[in-house]
């Protein structure tokens, strides 16, 4: 398999699984809102609109508004008729909004005609001279009304009165016509008709108006008449119902055409239904068809056993009268109503563009009923098809599951050189996404609930229902739930493929390039930058705050609103500064650490310690310079190793030659012992044999010396410190070279105090030092003069100090602790010539200091230790 | 005596010279010039003491060393060019019984061979009469009840003073004194800065007791503290 065939592999199975994946959420969100439906989806692929619960309540709505008519019903028209019977249904609150969604508008059209109706027959009657009686009822009888419950009749009265005088205007029949309708709306709020006509009547008879009452009965009849034939007519343009109906075995209304202008004639029983087509209309109902009270349904010829055990409950399928806990008044049982429905509902529409130029849509309801069913199963069966797409090609992904893993990697791969900043816009827009969606209105009306009315909504319980329901939309949006899922799926990539590989946010991009500017620059830089935002920040809240003192008349959002988002903005001001004053804190406390840790070092490196380089953090400011200084350090380390090197060396050298020496030394040592132990030797030999002695003595302590000197000058004399009394020191000294001091002939002026001067140092070298600074007095002191050794103590620091007077002349310019160094170049005798050096060495090995003050003749040693 | 010694070094004038130094105090002196003659000569002839240098040919004398003292028991002094300290004690813990370093003092070296020479003779008796009466440090032995410092067997003239000085450094080996404690426990009463005093006495017994009384391995100075009396390790 050639690799450009796997590439194409990789793409295809990779793009299956993207479109794979969208396509199910798509689908599937669709789908399970069918499934949640009513019917479920079944009864959606049927697609028998019929079938419907809202089918059979417009049905079973019709029949009693159809009952109604018939029987004469006087509240046919009237407001709220309507809703009564969706509310005696006893629905569903989800089924009402449905409804009224369907059915608003025919509601609607009827409550024109009726209340033009109602005006037109009053209008001119002798009513209004009535109500002028009504009028002047007394005072007594109106009260009495008022006991009645008959509240408010008075002010109509009055108003009435007004208007009815003289020839009223157009505008004022018309304010009239208005009142009128109040009134109509008035009396329908009494319990009924009868009982008005009662009141009326009463209040005739009181006002000896009888004959008024008469008339005023016969207007209302008429005007009820009037009502009944337009709601028919309005009703016989929906021939998606075709309806018959019978009282009293005579025909009162139908919109069969068949029986076009036979209404009002007796009806001899015959089948309505032979009149249609039963292709075109499959569904009939009829009622009290044998004159017992029932109703017949038979739907492609096929009759519906409606009552089942014969009592009406919640779960029935029809709410039609029959049942036995369902029967209908004595009126309607002379009814007989015949009803039909289409198969397949059309709209009509009828162009009324001889009064108003509108053009009026009939059977609508029952049309979209239709619509909706066709259009739900094609909907559905679409989303099956997607559905299916979509496991195929999920299908395929999973075949190709290495190489859709593949396409993973690719995309993650994708994904790791995308700036953090990027990622993050990207889920902004998300957020941004979720505005729109819930719509600027939705969020204003979220951060009202939030920021003005929680607590009052919480009380009353709506708060989290209503942001439930706002919300809602977002739950079922499929772009938002794709995307949702598609950055969830994307990170969730980025994380597991891409953990710390990922590309540096651009910010550490921008931090990076600038270390590359000099300190100062970037310092600069960043002060600046922080005036620059606490000007924006103070601008900002300057703002809001002169906004919140000034109160302005206008304000695009509601103020409530703003002051509550100012509070917020202000507190997170606040915050922000709160949070970005502790990091420039921390910043400037690791700064300060920083400096601090690189003076240190430079410190360190003058004091000698060359071992631990200064590491800061990588994108500290100071990196730059301490690695400067790492390099320095480390420049003077490998100078200080060569030397040490070299000093090493030098002793190994050292020690070679003095081990090379001895061995003859050996020699020249037994053999001149062997000679003085000669007898009978001439007194010239015995003389150079005694110079041999001597000779071969002091080459012996040069050899020790040089060997000794060079080992403390490179640091390799092993020293043990321990704490001493320095007096005590000196004491021992001159003790234990009581001898040579009383041989030399010089006088020892000691002034030692004899309270312990306890020092640290390695009493074995430092009685060297002294030995040494002793035996070189009295080698060079003028003969019989005084050798000053004095031990003071200056709180800090115990000095020894040992003063003679040179027998010759001393060079004041001469370092005398240099090695091999001697006052007088030409003196031969004793010594190494490294006395003092080797005192120096030693004091300095043991934590000490030594210095030669030469002034005219005086030599003065003085040798300073710390005291402790 | 008639003792024999051997002497090996590789150095033939310096062994001539040890041999002509040794046959002067009437040893019998053997002469090797590497590791392995020593070891030849040491199979054929009866020898009662071994001088040998460190740095040899063929064979080493620390090494030659090790295989002696695997065969025989006998005193060996280990000389050497080398004066550092840790060459002296690796000497030593091989089984070296005394170390010179070179170059040597003759007589140095002469006494130090009597001495080992003698305690290896007194050996056997030393243990045999060797008891809690007396107090042991290297080749000295004192005997508290008869204020007596033996060195190397041979009982040593002290004076009264030196004597009490002795009985404390012998009593107390090891012990860090200093001068006026010292002072305070020989003389009995109090003094100050006695050091001078103290010291005319130590160099006076070091003169008695020490091999090389110019390189004292008994009673020492500590410097700035005190003085003392080291403690030899027991090599019998």
């Amino acid at each position: 398999m050639d690799t450009k065939w796997k590439k194409w592999k990789t793409v295809l199975s990779w793009t299956a699984f993207i479109f794979g994946i969208t396509l199910l959420i798509y689908s599937s969100i669709s789908l399970t809102g069918f499934l949640l439906k009513k019917g479920g989806p079944g009864q959606i692929l049927r697609a028998d609109y019929q079938e419907s619960q809202d089918f059979r309540w417009y049905i079973s709505n019709r029949l009693e508004r159809l009952l109604e008519v018939s029987v004469g019903g006087r509240n046919i028209g009237r407001y709220g008729s309507t809703y009564d019977d969706w509310y005696s249904g006893g629905w569903s609150e989800d089924d009402y909004w449905e409804w009224e969604d369907t059915y608003w508008g025919d509601w609607q059209e009827r409550e024109t005609v009726v209340s033009d109706n109602v005006a037109s027959v009053l209008e001119g009657s002798e009513v209004l001279n009535t109500l002028e009686e009504l009028e002047r009822l007394d005072e007594d009888v109106l009260e009495a009304l008022e006991e009645q419950g008959f509240y408010g009749f008075e002010d109509i009265l009055g108003e009435l009165s007004d208007l009815s005088v003289g020839g009223l205007t157009s505008d004022e029949r018309k304010s009239l016509q208005e009142k009128l309708e109040g009134v109509s709306r008035l009396l329908e709020g009494m319990s009924g008709m009868e009982e008005l006509q009662k009141e009326i009547r009463n209040l005739c008879t009181l006002l000896g108006k009888e004959e008024e009452l008469d008339k005023l009965t016969e207007l209302l009849a008429e005007s009820n008449q009037q009502s009944l034939d337009d709601y028919m007519a309005y009703q016989a343009q929906n021939k998606n119902i075709r309806y018959a109906l019978v009282y009293q075995d005579k025909l009162l209304y139908t919109n069969l055409d068949a029986l076009e202008g036979m209404t009002g004639q007796a009806w001899d029983g015959k089948d309505f239904y032979e009149m249609l087509n039963p292709e075109e209309y499959n569904f009939v109902l009829w009622f009290n068809r044998n004159g017992d009270g029932k109703t017949e349904i038979s739907k492609d010829g096929v009759t519906e056993d409606i009552y089942g055990n014969g009592v009406y409950t919640e779960d029935s399928r029809w709410y039609v009268p029959g049942y036995t806990n369902f029967s209908v008044d004595d009126a309607a049982k002379n009814a007989v109503i015949f009803l039909a429905a289409a198969k397949e509902p059309k709209l009509y529409v009828v162009g009324n563009y001889l009064n108003n130029g509108r053009t009026e849509e009939y059977g609508s309801n029952l049309h979209w009923m239709y619509q909706n069913a066709m259009g739900q199963k094609k909907e559905l069966i679409n989303n099956l098809i997607l559905l299916a797409a979509a496991l195929l090609l999920l299908g395929i992904s999973l075949t190709w599951r290495k190489e859709k893993k593949q396409g993973d990697r690719e995309a993650a791969r994708f994904l790791g050189k995308v700036w953090l900043e990027i990622k993050l816009l990207l889920l902004g827009v998300l957020l941004i996404e979720i505005f729109f969606l819930l719509g600027r209105g939705e969020t204003v009306e979220i951060l009202q609930i939030l920021f003005t009315n929680l607590p009052e909504w919480y009380e009353y319980g709506y708060g989290f229902r209503d942001i439930f329901y706002l919300l809602e939309g977002l739950f079922t949006n499929k772009v938002f739930l794709i995307s949702c899922f598609w950055v969830i799926y994307l990170a969730v990539l980025d994380i597991r493929f891409n953990k710390g590989k990922q590309r540096k946010p651009l910010i550490d991009g921008l931090r990076t390039r600038a270390l590359r500017y000099p300190l100062q620059k970037r310092l600069v830089w960043r002060y600046n930058l922080l005036l620059l935002n606490s000007i924006l920040a103070l601008l900002l809240i300057g703002g809001i705050v002169i906004t919140l003192y000034v109160e302005p008349d206008y304000i695009w959002i509601p103020w409530e609103v703003f002051t509550n988002a100012a509070f917020i903005i202000l507190i997170l001001l606040l915050l922000t500064g709160i949070i970005t004053g502790i990091i420039n804190w921390k910043r400037n406390r690791q700064m300060a650490e920083d400096i601090g840790a690189l003076a240190d070092k430079i410190h360190a490196v003058k004091e000698g310690d060359l071992t631990n380089p200064l590491t800061l953090p990588e994108d500290a400011d100071l990196r730059q310079a301490a690695e400067n200084l790492n390099e320095i350090q480390h420049g003077l380390e490998a100078a200080l190793r060569e030397q040490m090197q070299s000093e090493r060396m030098k002793v190994d050298l050292v020690t070679n030659v003095s081990h090379d020496i001895k061995t003859p030394l050996t020699s020249i040592v037994s053999y001149v012992e062997l000679l003085k132990q000669e007898e009978n030797l001439p007194e010239h030999v015995e003389e150079f044999v005694r110079i041999l002695d001597e000779k071969s003595e002091r080459l012996n302590t040069i050899v020790q010396d040089v060997f000794e000197i060079s080992k403390a000058t490179s640091g390799q004399l092993p020293i043990t410190m321990e704490e001493l009394d320095y007096g005590k020191l000196l004491r021992q000294t001159l003790a234990d070279m009581a001898v040579p001091i009383e041989k030399s002939g010089l006088i020892m002026k000691v002034f030692v105090p004899e309270a312990p001067v306890m020092i640290r140092a390695d009493g074995q070298r430092l009685y060297r030092v002294f030995q040494n600074l002793i035996q070189n007095a009295l080698k060079y002191s003028l003969a019989g003069s005084r050798i000053y050794l004095t031990l003071t103590d200056t709180g800090a620091e115990a000095v020894a100090c040992i003063k003679n007077t040179s027998g010759t002349e001393l060079n004041e310019n001469f370092d005398f602790t240099e090695r091999f160094a001697r006052g007088d170049e030409s003196r031969t005798d004793g010594g190494s010539g490294l006395g003092l050096s080797i005192a120096r060495s030693f004091t300095e090995a043991c934590g000490g200091s030594l210095q030669v003050e030469v002034n005219a003749d005086l030599f003065t040693v003085s040798v300073t230790f710390p005291k402790l | 005596m008639n003792e024999c010694v051997l002497v090996v070094d590789d150095d033939r004038e310096i062994v001539r010279a040890i041999a002509l130094l040794l046959e002067k105090e009437e040893f019998r002196v053997l002469k090797a010039y590497d590791g392995m003659e020593a070891l030849r000569i040491l199979a054929e002839q009866s020898v009662r003491l071994i001088i040998m240098d460190v740095m040899m040919p063929k064979l080493d004398g620390l090494s030659a060393m090790m295989k002696i003292r695997e065969r025989q028991n006998l005193p060996i002094i280990v000389l050497s060019a080398k004066t550092e300290e840790t060459d002296k004690v690796l000497g030593l813990s091989m089984g070296a019984d005394d170390y010179v370093s070179k170059p040597f003092n003759p007589q140095e070296l002469v006494a130090r061979v009597k001495s080992q020479l003698r305690r290896y003779t007194l050996l056997g008796d030393i243990h045999a009469v060797r008891n809690t009466e007396e107090i042991w440090n290297g080749r000295l032995c004192y005997r508290p009840k008869e204020f007596t410092l033996y060195a190397d067997g041979e009982p040593v003239k002290l004076t009264a003073t030196e004597t009490k000085i002795v009985d404390l450094f012998m009593r107390n080996q090891g012990r860090i004194f200093p001068a006026e404690e010292i002072y305070q426990r020989v003389w009995e009463e109090a003094s100050f800065a006695p050091e001078n005093t103290i010291m005319v006495h130590i160099r006076r017994i070091r003169q008695k007791i020490e091999l090389n009384p110019n390189k004292p391995e008994y009673i020492k100075v500590v410097w700035g503290i005190g003085y003392k009396m080291e403690k030899m390790e027991d090599r019998s």
